[in-house]
């Protein structure tokens, strides 16, 4: 009979990581993938063997869009999918430059930011005006 | 693998209720003057009732609250939420639960009062942990991540989304019952304010109240009761993903599973459709619904926007009523798509009636292109 473990789960294990500063995502080395969102069953995938691998934080935008708000709200809010080196797409927001100069296929890197609601990946342009 | 269920179940009877704004009244007692009116249109009882399929963003418990407040004990429940196409996917498991026996009369229903009592779009749906960071006018972001992509990858453009908000305008002009009837021009479309990039406010589905309510009954039972039944043909449903970071491409829904099992199972292909009612809550889903569904390859349906085809006078007639851009959008619209789609197969649609429609398709997408479900339906004359 298979023993479930005592380890945390793939939420709280990714969110550790970014605690500690790293951004890290399970993969698994039969199916040669990265599991995204973590903790996901991909089809044929045995969790077991999952192992929390760096990324290297490189991506390109893969769609974007512009959450449009009054300056009172906080002002305008980008909203992306980030299609990370490695493989995966992610949801993210763009930090630097204006939210409606971002454009599909733009060169991102990844940092980590601390917010209330704790820890979160985010992106940075490659040459954007820091406005 | 497909079911085998053309032919044998018909809507019976269908009803709407407080569409627009109900104002003082809940979302139960909205879906029940629906019911009650689709009951009546199918020549039966409430009693008569002993199959229920609904849900609701309102309420976690919203088939065990309608099966009270109508007074019911069904024999057979399914309260499946996947979002606004949860109602096509009703058509499907109330159809198989007739065949089946373990029901006599299927009723789906739904109803809300999210205009009047909030004014903005009601759910108590939750984020993803993994999105929640991000999140910000959730479910639309979605909707423009993948309008951002379709037109990156096919060309698409504003000018092709705003033709389908123009139509939909055009066909609700002709529905007295439809929420928003004012003019609107091409132009005024494009310069609505953006709400999230590329789709502006005229690419969003209304918010209003409204209710509305579906009789299903097996195909002898039909013939008995109702001057005009129409057919079950075929239905698909399909769930892939939750949030569209899970989704193999943005430009690409699983429509093309649902409808893929739909046709097979009406032994029908898009040629046959006359008349077809889409899910719009943006105005991407029409042109990715058509693509996906095979009404056109991918990036030829905008063009076929542009080109009025989908408006009156159009020869491939989409969301007659109006649509969720234009007729009403009560938080989840799927059971509208089935009631339009029965009042032209029934020829009642009046001044908007599509001659000739023997043959409807209706299409629901739910949450974030987390749910599809496709029903094709139609008159006795095309079984």
């Amino acid at each position: 009979m298979m023993r479930s473990t005592p380890e945390e789960g793939a939420r709280q294990t990714f969110l550790s990581f970014l605690n500690a500063g790293e951004f890290r995502l399970p993969y698994c080395a039969q199916c040669a993938r990265f599991v995204y969102p973590p903790g996901r069953q991909l089809p044929g995938c045995h969790p077991e063997g999952l192992e929390w691998r760096p990324m290297n934080g490189q991506g390109r935008v893969y769609a974007a869009t512009v959450a449009r708000h009054r300056p009172e709200e906080g002002g305008d809010r980008s909203i992306v999918m980030v299609e990370l080196a490695e493989g995966p797409r992610m949801l993210s927001t763009i930090v630097n430059g204006k939210p409606d100069q971002v454009r599909i296929g733009a060169a991102v890197s990844a940092a980590i930011e601390t917010t209330e609601m704790g820890p979160r990946v985010v992106f940075e342009l490659a040459g954007a005006n820091e406005s | 693998m497909t079911g085998d269920l053309r032919g044998r179940v018909a809507i019976a009877g269908v009803g709407l209720a407080g569409i627009g704004e109900a104002p003082g009244r809940d979302y139960l007692e909205l879906t029940a003057e629906a019911a009650r009116l689709a009951v009546a249109d199918a020549g039966l009882e409430l009693d008569d009732v002993d199959g229920l399929f609904t849900s609701n963003v309102l309420s976690l418990y919203a088939a065990i609250d309608t099966a009270e407040h109508l007074g019911l004990t069904p024999r057979y429940l399914d309260g499946t939420n996947i979002g606004g196409a949860s109602f096509l996917r009703f058509a499907l498991t109330a159809a198989a639960a007739l065949d089946a026996r373990l029901c006599d009369v299927a009723l789906i229903c739904y109803g809300s009062n999210q205009r009047t009592a909030g004014g903005r779009l009601a759910t108590r749906a939750e984020v993803p942990w993994y999105e929640a960071p991000y999140a910000d006018r959730y479910p639309m972001y979605a909707y423009a991540l993948a309008a951002s992509r379709h037109m990156h990858e096919w060309g698409t453009t504003r000018t092709h989304l705003a033709h389908v908000a123009l139509s939909a305008r055009r066909w609700a002009q002709r529905n007295p019952r439809a929420f928003a009837r004012d003019p609107l021009t091409l132009d005024e479309i494009l310069a609505a304010r953006p709400v999230c990039d590329p789709l502006s406010r005229r690419d969003c589905c209304l918010v209003t109240d409204g209710a509305g309510a579906v009789v299903m009954v097996r195909a002898d039972h039909a013939r008995d009761l109702a001057p005009r039944p129409i057919y079950f043909l075929g239905g698909g449903a399909e769930v892939r993903n939750r949030s569209v970071a899970c989704m193999d491409s943005l430009t690409e829904t699983s429509a093309r599973q649902s409808g893929a099992r739909a046709f097979a199972e009406a032994r029908l292909a898009p040629k046959d459709v006359d008349i077809l009612q889409l899910y719009d809550a943006f105005t991407i889903n029409v042109l990715l619904l058509l693509e996906d569904l095979g009404f056109a390859a991918k990036g030829e349906a905008g063009p076929m926007a542009a080109e009025g085809r989908f408006a009156p006078g159009g020869d491939l007639p989409i969301n007659t009523n109006g649509g969720g851009l234009s007729f009403c959008h009560p938080g989840m619209y799927g059971i509208f798509t089935l009631i339009e789609a029965v009042e032209q197969l029934r020829g009642a649609a009046g001044e908007r009636q599509v001659s000739g429609a023997e043959v409807a398709l209706c299409h629901g997408v739910g949450a974030q292109f987390s749910g599809n479900a496709t029903v094709i339906m139609s008159t006795e004359a095309a079984v």
